[in-house]
């Protein structure tokens, strides 16, 4: 690299390192991994950039900040007596106090024994509360929750509880020794939840419960301890139904002002020092939970204060979830951290059945199909207790996912007409591995030149996917989607993550039936030429197939999106986030790539039409199912049609509005017809205007439109 | 996060160095002395830093501070600190005026005599620490702090500053700019602009 490129090169990754700092500093760091994908290219630099930064911070951070580990316990009781305990080793500091391992001379057990500092021992709400926790305990028997044998009054006044000894680790210990496996994580989740419904039983609040509280035996059994800060609020249980009723503070032990509970696991009731029952435990299950599938704390600020305003104000990053996260778990997750607690998954029973369910669907897997829709929530339609929404949600999804799978398994028709059957498969990326977006954008590029030309029908992008880097003959491949022709290639870019790079385009055309190379022609150009190599290989495959474009045709397969090439890369990568998963995170970072194309081009309506889809995409998939997201798909599209009243992808995009941002179907078909006229051949946008006739009662002349894009 | 086990303790020492606790205040000693001289030295720059070569200063200076105990009220460990390093900077500063103005060149003695000008009655501590515990975590990475002071020496005072204020002094974004007259925001931007600089910086080094 020359000087000038590497100075650029350095430039773009502080300011990328700046981005990530000052959300860091703010304590609102992204997961790393996701911030690095805007960044296609520099990744190592950048994540390198950053690892030094945080490096640094901590240095600041460990002067500033004494870490318990260098603080000697004083009050040491190590190889003391206390009755009949032989007191061995200090095993963790509780809620109050510490807590050592002891063996039990007249029992012959180890035990373990929990003391409180002695100065706070002076103090009598303190003490109350110590006795009480023994009460509690010891009115719990089950084997998820850590017993309680005795309590034990010294004649110095000091006050012992004698526990279960629960050997192994804790969960927080767990966690941090790598991340659990879903199922694992679920396991566990479950044996929580069994825990807290059976003290829910009995009348029973946890009221501290976080992953320090929790043990994993090493026979993997899950054992809740320190049911410590627990009130009986058999009180209010009694009421009845009158538990969301404003019942008047019952924490008479509690000083005014203490809070009770560990701020980053605290329900925001709690944290306001409002009164809680049973459902701050379950908010507390759900940070559990979500620190189990994420490996990060739900709700983390740097100081006491800056949590407790996170816990009331702020949503987790749901995007840390990992994408095989079960969908019904994620909804499970989002109920049971509602702020409110009468929005808040009301019986941890339910939590139960759900994780339950899952774990047993997951020991069944379905039959695998080559689409990733493993988030479809199957079960989440079983369980009685739903809200409507979620019902709703699920069904949506349940439509997609059949139709997707439908897309799949269905067996391939007969072609119903003359036309020539082409499959676009993947372009082979020769170029850098972070250039894979640009193969794929290129690739659809093409894909949707070629849709253009009438008398070709072209394999939709869905099923084309599924030959990416396959084993498959071209042969086989063509009896799989009963094609004529195979059009595959290579991509290469010179300069990797370069918009303006040299770019080396191959593609070859193979006729199936006998494997023929029909047509080959290197293409290498200036990335500014990339639209007329576009059209110029449209052409020349339509020359190959003896098909003779009409002058529409031709003027449509001469079209330049956009001038800048900046612009058209932004495009190319928002484009590839599109498409890669079903995550929330990659459409929104999506959505960011193509307002960036468009900020460096404003007259770039494709970039704007494909905005809009995105938008539309976010509220049908109730990643933010507000009016205020319609509103944006509305404003993009409407940009794009001032622009290009004729863009067909723009037509599609408004359909798609009309369609899953009101369910007004008539209008959506009507955009999409208007779509068609300049993309005849676009098997995904035949597939809509199939499926919306259907819906719409129109099924006339529609059977045979789904056939063509369904037989793909 | 404050661990507020580490509060508590902290608070329970002072409460009892206050009370005269011998054994408290070498416990507070070893937790704060190696701190001090680190964040001392980060925020003294260079030039007087290369005067602050010896552990014995700052010794003195926390111990001074110490003295002080009675006009402090332990709100929170960060107050605590910056009221620490403060006391702990003033001193040290005026031990060099004076050592400048030639006259006391037997540092020992003018140590001494500091302490004793500061402390009520001049009471010199009898479990006085010959030798601190250092904390564990600062020694692991002792040499990174070296490079770090390095580093920030590099830096144009106005990142140094800001450095300062919000990662040593760990005021909020609010305060900084009422010190600085700027926005909150513009100071988050300030900031993030400078510890890139920083880590770009110790990078480098």
């Amino acid at each position: 690299m020359d000087n000038k490129v590497q100075d650029h090169h350095n430039d773009l990754v502080n300011e990328a390192a700046q981005q990530y700092a000052q959300a860091y500093l703010k304590g609102q760091a992204p997961d790393l991994d996701t911030f690095l994908r805007q960044f296609p290219g520099l990744e190592k630099d950048v994540r390198s950039k950053i690892q030094s930064f945080q490096k640094v911070d901590s240095l600041f951070e460990n002067l500033r900040h004494i870490d318990e580990s260098e603080l000697t316990t004083a009050d040491n009781l190590v190889d003391k007596t206390v009755g009949h305990f032989r007191i061995t080793e200090v095993i963790g500091h509780g809620g109050m106090g510490v807590v050592y391992k002891a063996y039990d001379s007249r029992l012959d057990r180890i035990v373990a024994i929990k003391t409180v500092p002695t100065h706070l021992l002076e103090d009598r709400a303190t003490q109350e509360r110590f006795r009480r926790e023994a009460r509690i305990l010891a009115s719990l028997s089950h084997p998820y929750i850590g017993v309680i044998y005795d309590i034990l009054d010294e004649a110095d006044g000091s006050t012992y509880l004698i526990l279960e000894y629960v050997p192994g680790q804790t969960l927080s210990e767990r966690i941090r020794d790598g991340l659990l496996p879903i199922k694992e994580s679920l396991s566990v989740g479950l044996q929580i939840a069994e825990s807290l419904a059976a003290a829910y039983e009995k009348g029973i609040v946890h009221r501290d419960l976080k992953p320090d509280n929790i043990k994993i035996t090493p026979d993997g059994n899950t054992k809740v301890l320190d049911f410590g800060i627990a009130k009986t609020f058999a009180r209010a249980l009694a009421a009845g139904a009158g538990l969301a009723k404003e019942e008047a503070p019952t924490e008479t032990v509690t000083q005014p002002g203490r809070l009770i509970g560990t701020p980053a696991y605290m329900s925001p009731e709690q944290a306001r020092g409002k009164s809680t029952d049973h459902r701050t435990d379950i908010w507390s299950f759900g940070c559990v939970m979500y620190e189990m599938l994420t490996g990060k704390v739900a709700f983390e600020g740097e100081t006491i204060s800056d949590t407790i305003a996170r816990v009331i104000e702020r949503d987790p990053d749901w995007n840390s979830l990992p994408p095989e996260v079960p969908g019904n778990i994620r909804v499970l997750l989002r109920r049971c951290l509602q702020k409110d607690a009468r929005d808040r998954l009301q019986h941890v029973g339910d939590a139960v059945i759900e994780i339950r369910e899952t774990l047993n669907l997951l020991a069944t897997p379905p039959p695998v199909t080559t689409l990733s829709i493993s988030l479809v929530p199957h079960i989440a339609v079983r369980t009685k207790s739903r809200r409507i929404v979620m019902v709703i949600g699920a069904a949506i999804i349940l439509v997609m996912a059949g139709i997707a799978a439908w897309l799949v398994n269905k067996q391939p028709t007969l072609p119903v007409s003359k036309e020539i059957r082409l499959v676009v498969l993947p372009f082979e990326n020769l170029g850098s591995a972070n250039d894979e977006y640009f193969a794929a954008g290129i690739t659809d590029a093409i894909t949707a030149r070629l849709a253009v030309i009438r008398g070709l029908a072209v394999i939709s992008r869905q099923s084309a996917m599924q030959y990416k880097k396959t084993e498959k003959t071209a042969r086989q491949i063509a009896d799989d989607l009963q094609v004529d022709y195979i059009l595959e290639g290579t991509v290469q870019r010179e300069r990797p993550s370069d918009p303006n790079s040299r770019v080396r385009i191959i593609p070859q055309l193979i006729k199936a039936s006998n494997d023929a190379h029909v047509w080959a022609e290197p293409y290498d150009n200036d990335m500014r030429e990339v639209f007329r190599v576009q059209s110029d290989l449209a052409e020349r495959v339509a020359q190959a197939l003896d098909i003779t474009l009409l002058e529409p045709e031709r003027q449509a397969l001469a079209s330049r999106p956009t001038e800048n090439m900046e612009a058209y890369d932004y495009y190319l990568r928002g484009y590839d986030y599109d498409h890669r998963s079903d995550l929330e995170s990659d459409r929104r970072i999506a959505i960011r790539m193509y307002e960036r194309a468009v900020e460096l081009n404003p007259k770039f309506a494709l970039a704007d039409a494909q905005r809009s889809r995105t938008h539309t995409v976010m509220y049908w998939l109730y990643y933010d199912h507000t009016l205020e997201r319609l509103e944006m798909a509305k404003d993009a599209v409407d940009r794009a049609l001032e622009l290009e009243p004729d863009l067909p992808e723009a037509h599609l995009a408004l359909g798609h509005y009309y369609y899953q941002g009101h369910l007004d179907f008539d209008r959506a078909l009507e955009e999409f017809a208007i779509a068609r006229r300049n993309l005849p051949n676009d098997s995904d946008l035949l597939s809509l205007i199939g499926y919306g006739s259907k819906t719409t009662g129109k099924i006339r002349g529609s059977s045979c439109q789904y056939q063509e894009s369904f037989g793909a | 996060m404050v661990s507020s086990l580490v509060t508590q303790k902290t608070q329970q020492l002072v409460t009892l160095a206050k009370k005269g606790d011998e054994s408290a205040l070498n416990h507070l000693c070893g937790l704060y002395a190696e701190r001090i001289r680190r964040i001392v030295r980060l925020r003294m720059g260079p030039e007087l830093r290369a005067q602050l070569e010896s552990m014995d200063m700052v010794q003195d200076a926390l111990w001074a501070a110490i003295q002080e105990l009675d006009d402090f009220t332990y709100q929170d460990e960060g107050d605590f600190l910056r009221w620490l390093s403060s006391i702990a900077e003033n001193t040290i500063r005026d031990n060099i005026d004076r050592i400048h103005a030639g006259k006391r060149d037997v540092r020992r003695q003018m140590s001494l005599d500091s302490v004793a000008a500061r402390s009520d009655g001049g009471r010199i501590p009898p479990g006085y620490p010959a030798t601190t515990t250092t904390p564990s975590v600062l020694v692991a990475r002792s040499e990174e702090l070296d490079r770090l002071e390095r580093a920030m020496d590099q830096l144009k005072d106005e990142y140094r500053q800001v450095i300062v204020l919000a990662k040593i002094e760990g005021l909020s974004y609010r305060q900084i700019g009422q010190q600085l007259g700027k926005s909150p925001d513009a100071v988050g931007m300030l900031l993030c602009r400078a510890m890139v600089a920083l880590t770009d910086a110790f990078e480098a080094l």
